[in-house]
């Protein structure tokens, strides 16, 4: 930085393209020399009532004993402001990283040096719960946008030394912050490396989300539509994961946190769980599973029989099957794509679409598709039947639905072309697939396969929290965990 | 054994310990893991031709079994034997199923104490138990060799040894009181009794059998590629898998149009006397060569 108030201005105003919100107020301390000093803030990151009267009040109300300029800086630092955050930098790489970060800047004539002051008053949604993870008997709370404010989410409800944020920044454009968050106890020092160096090798210019880190900490090896990388809007749901040694990794300006590693059979469980009576817990589990086995495999089950195996329908259910193909003009397998796409369709128009025009939306898929395409014997009611059913019992476990979409697709076109043999055959493919899937190193299936009585306590049923409390397993000494 | 003194898979310790002989070896091993694949490939495409669908066009339903053995044989092992777990586990259930679903044809009129049992009257019922049970075989002892863990416990033979027990009693239980003689008659029993079986308003669970052998048959096939992989290279992935599926294929194809060849390749005491000389000859000859570097 230079010795010069004008030119150190001059060089970050030339940095922000002479950006309209770039504002720079000029004040003269009071000393035996006047000495002039400028207050940098870039317009609506800092808070004005921080900035008035914690920032410029005491300074033009401190009487400084020195003129040396950097003496001054050290008095100020010491003794003049009230704020709880200070940070000296010198140089205009952070003074740009620590102004869009909220810090109002100080800088003194005559001193290369400035002083970054903790003044954040950026409008942020406050914490409310989350639209896609709804609960029933946990918190309410939610992640926001701002990284602090998750932070202290977290802190607040582990309130223990072993918990550890380290910053990273990512994005060579957005200079996007992120903050590494685990229990130093209890998590894998090699799967902590391994997540640091992935996240170093980001090259992104611009990362505004956490699904833009995400493919960067998949493990490399195993593609697959199902995602070895977690993502939740809770703080408990997080707080517990970090419990079991996984690492969270909050992004600035997202309220989804990522953590990994990440398991199938955590798709399944919810905080509600925890709550719960472990009976009830077990039953809405197995009902989970169900329902995935549901929405995957009924469509092309369906289309399968109804094209090669009608044999394989119950007599009365085949004579009416057959009536409703009967009368379509389509086959079953086109029937069920069909229905498939037009229902995708709804369910993408519906969450883009305006709350007031929803009820529109709502009444013309069940008269139109429900009720008109049926009269019209474009489709055929038991096609409606297995495409609607699906379709809710995907939602059973909403953080699956873009593997179970993609693998509903499959199936049907499968079981439509080779019949059952097709669906067992890429059955057969799919679990190999995720089988040889891991995350961080850990199988992806694990608990399932390979197989661990102790984690059956938790998987298809939650034992009681007497039995589960007697010790925590660590995610990196699941069974075959590979070595980063 | 070798794994356990060594730490080096056998192949591996056959080429240490005769590296020019051990070529032939690895030669023989590879033609042995072909030939048994075609022997199960062949009887499997049999079924659907006899039972299922004469009309079947086999190369095709061959092809795609193979192409996608290639793909699960290409993610190893550790894969393929996870993948056998929940295969294992719809294959039990299956079959209870269709075993309950048999309790209504049950007829023990005709029941009397026979002393001159003939095993052949049942090897229809043997030959699915003993396919399902030499999967479940392979995949303990594949766990047990593989190069990352050693997870092999005495539990898990005896496990499965007392489960394809298990059920091949049933099964002889239930094709004599069940289909009594019109079930020695058939060629594939098990097929007969999943179609007989009746379960509410579902007459017939031959489509789970139908499920069951055919993840069997994918699991063993995709074995049977990793063994040959591993006959040769552990690191020799994708290339050598595909090289081998093609020879495979091919002589599947062979087999198709010529009867002689089908004959050689589903002869029961050539694939009986190559699998006694690859798992017990050869593994004993080496380790009683080798008993003092083994003991060293």
């Amino acid at each position: 930085m230079y010795n010069s108030l004008k030119e150190n201005i001059s060089e970050l105003k030339s940095s922000f393209a002479d950006s309209a919100d770039f504002t720079v107020r000029d004040m003269t301390l009071t000393s035996e020399s006047d000495i002039k000093a400028a207050l940098i803030t870039i317009e609506g990151m800092c808070s004005k009532e921080v900035v008035a009267l914690s920032i410029v009040q005491p300074l033009l109300s401190f009487k400084f004993s020195d003129t040396a300029p950097d003496k001054i800086v050290d008095e100020i630092k010491a003794s003049v402001l009230c704020t709880s955050e200070l940070v000296e930098i010198n140089s205009f790489k952070e003074a740009v990283m620590y102004s869009t970060s909220g810090f109002a800047l100080l800088a003194v004539d005559g001193s290369g040096r400035m002083i970054a002051i903790g003044a954040q008053g950026f409008s942020f949604r406050s914490v409310s719960e989350p639209e896609s993870e709804v609960v029933q008997r946990g918190s309410r709370e939610g992640f926001t946008e701002p990284l602090r404010v998750n932070m202290s989410l977290i802190r607040h409800r582990i309130k223990s030394p072993d918990l550890v944020f380290e910053t990273l920044t990512v994005g060579t454009s957005s200079q996007t912050q992120l903050m590494l968050c685990y229990l130093q106890k209890s998590v894998s020092r090699q799967i902590l490396e391994e997540v640091k160096i992935r996240l170093n090798s980001c090259d992104l210019d611009t990362v505004l989300a956490s699904g833009y880190l995400s493919e960067y900490l998949e493990d490399g090896s195993s593609k697959s539509v199902f995602s070895g990388v977690g993502i939740s809007e809770h703080p408990d749901t997080v707080c517990g994961k970090l419990t079991e040694g996984r690492i969270a990794v909050l992004v600035d300006g997202t309220p989804a946190v990522i953590i990994i590693p990440h398991l199938f059979v955590e798709e399944f469980q919810s905080i509600d769980d925890c709550s719960n009576r472990p009976y009830y817990a077990a039953f809405i589990r197995i009902l989970k599973y169900l329902s995935f086995i549901t929405a995957v495999f009924l469509p092309g089950i369906y289309t399968a029989f109804a094209e090669c195996h009608p044999e394989y329908f119950p007599t009365e259910l085949l004579i009416k099957t057959s009536e409703s193909l009967s009368n379509t003009p389509l086959p079953a397998t086109l029937e069920v794509i069909l229905m498939t796409f037009v229902y995708e369709v709804m369910r993408e128009a519906g969450l883009r679409i305006p709350k007031s025009l929803g009820h529109a939306v709502s009444i013309v898929g069940a008269l139109v598709i429900g009720e008109s395409a049926v009269s019209a014997g474009i489709i055929s009611t038991s096609t409606l039947m297995v495409v609607a059913t699906a379709a809710i019992c995907s939602y059973v476990t909403a953080a699956l639905y873009p593997p179970i979409m993609i693998l509903r697709f499959a199936f049907v076109l499968a079981g439509g072309i080779f019949g059952l043999w097709g669906i067992v055959l890429l059955c057969g493919c799919v679990l190999v697939n995720m089988c040889s899937k891991t995350s961080c190193g850990v199988p992806y299936m694990s608990s399932l396969a390979p197989f661990s009585l102790k984690r059956m306590r938790d998987t298809f049923v939650r034992a009681d929290w007497k039995r589960l409390g007697r010790h925590t397993i660590k995610v990196q000494k699941f069974p075959e965990t590979e070595e980063m | 054994m070798i794994k356990k003194k060594t730490d080096l898979g056998f192949m591996l310790f056959v080429r240490r310990a005769t590296p020019s002989f051990g070529i032939f070896v690895s030669a023989f091993y590879a033609m042995y893991f072909v030939y048994a694949a075609n022997y199960f490939l062949i009887s499997y495409t049999d079924i659907f031709l006899q039972r299922l669908n004469p009309d079947t066009d086999i190369y095709i339903i061959a092809a795609l079994l193979l192409a996608v053995c290639v793909y699960a044989a290409s993610k190893g092992a550790s894969a393929v034997t996870r993948c056998g777990i929940f295969i294992f586990a719809f294959a039990l259930i299956a079959f209870l199923l269709i075993f309950c679903g048999n309790i209504s044809n049950l007829d023990f009129r005709a029941a009397s104490l026979d002393f001159d049992f003939d095993f052949s009257d049942f090897s229809g019922a043997i030959n699915i138990p003993a396919i399902f049970f030499a999967l479940a075989l392979f995949s303990v002892m594949f766990s047990c060799v593989s190069d990352k863990v050693k997870s092999f416990k005495m539990r898990h033979l005896i496990f499965f040894v007392t489960g394809a027990a298990v059920l091949f009693s049933l099964s002889v239980f239930f094709l004599c009181f069940s289909l009594g003689d019109y079930g020695k008659l058939q060629s594939f029993q098990m097929f007969t009794l999943a179609k007989s079986a009746k379960l509410g308003v579902m007459n017939g669970l031959d489509g789970f059998f139908l499920a069951v052998i055919t993840s069997s048959f994918f699991l063993l096939v995709s074995m049977i590629l990793i063994s040959i992989n591993r006959t040769f290279d552990t690191r020799a992935g994708l290339k050598m898998i595909l090289i081998f599926a093609v020879i495979i294929y091919v002589l599947f194809v062979c087999a198709g149009n010529s009867y002689s060849v089908k004959e050689i390749l589903t002869n029961p005491l050539v694939f009986g006397a190559l699998s006694v000389s690859a798992s017990v000859i050869i593994p004993c000859a080496y380790i009683l060569i080798f008993r003092r570097r083994l003991n060293a």
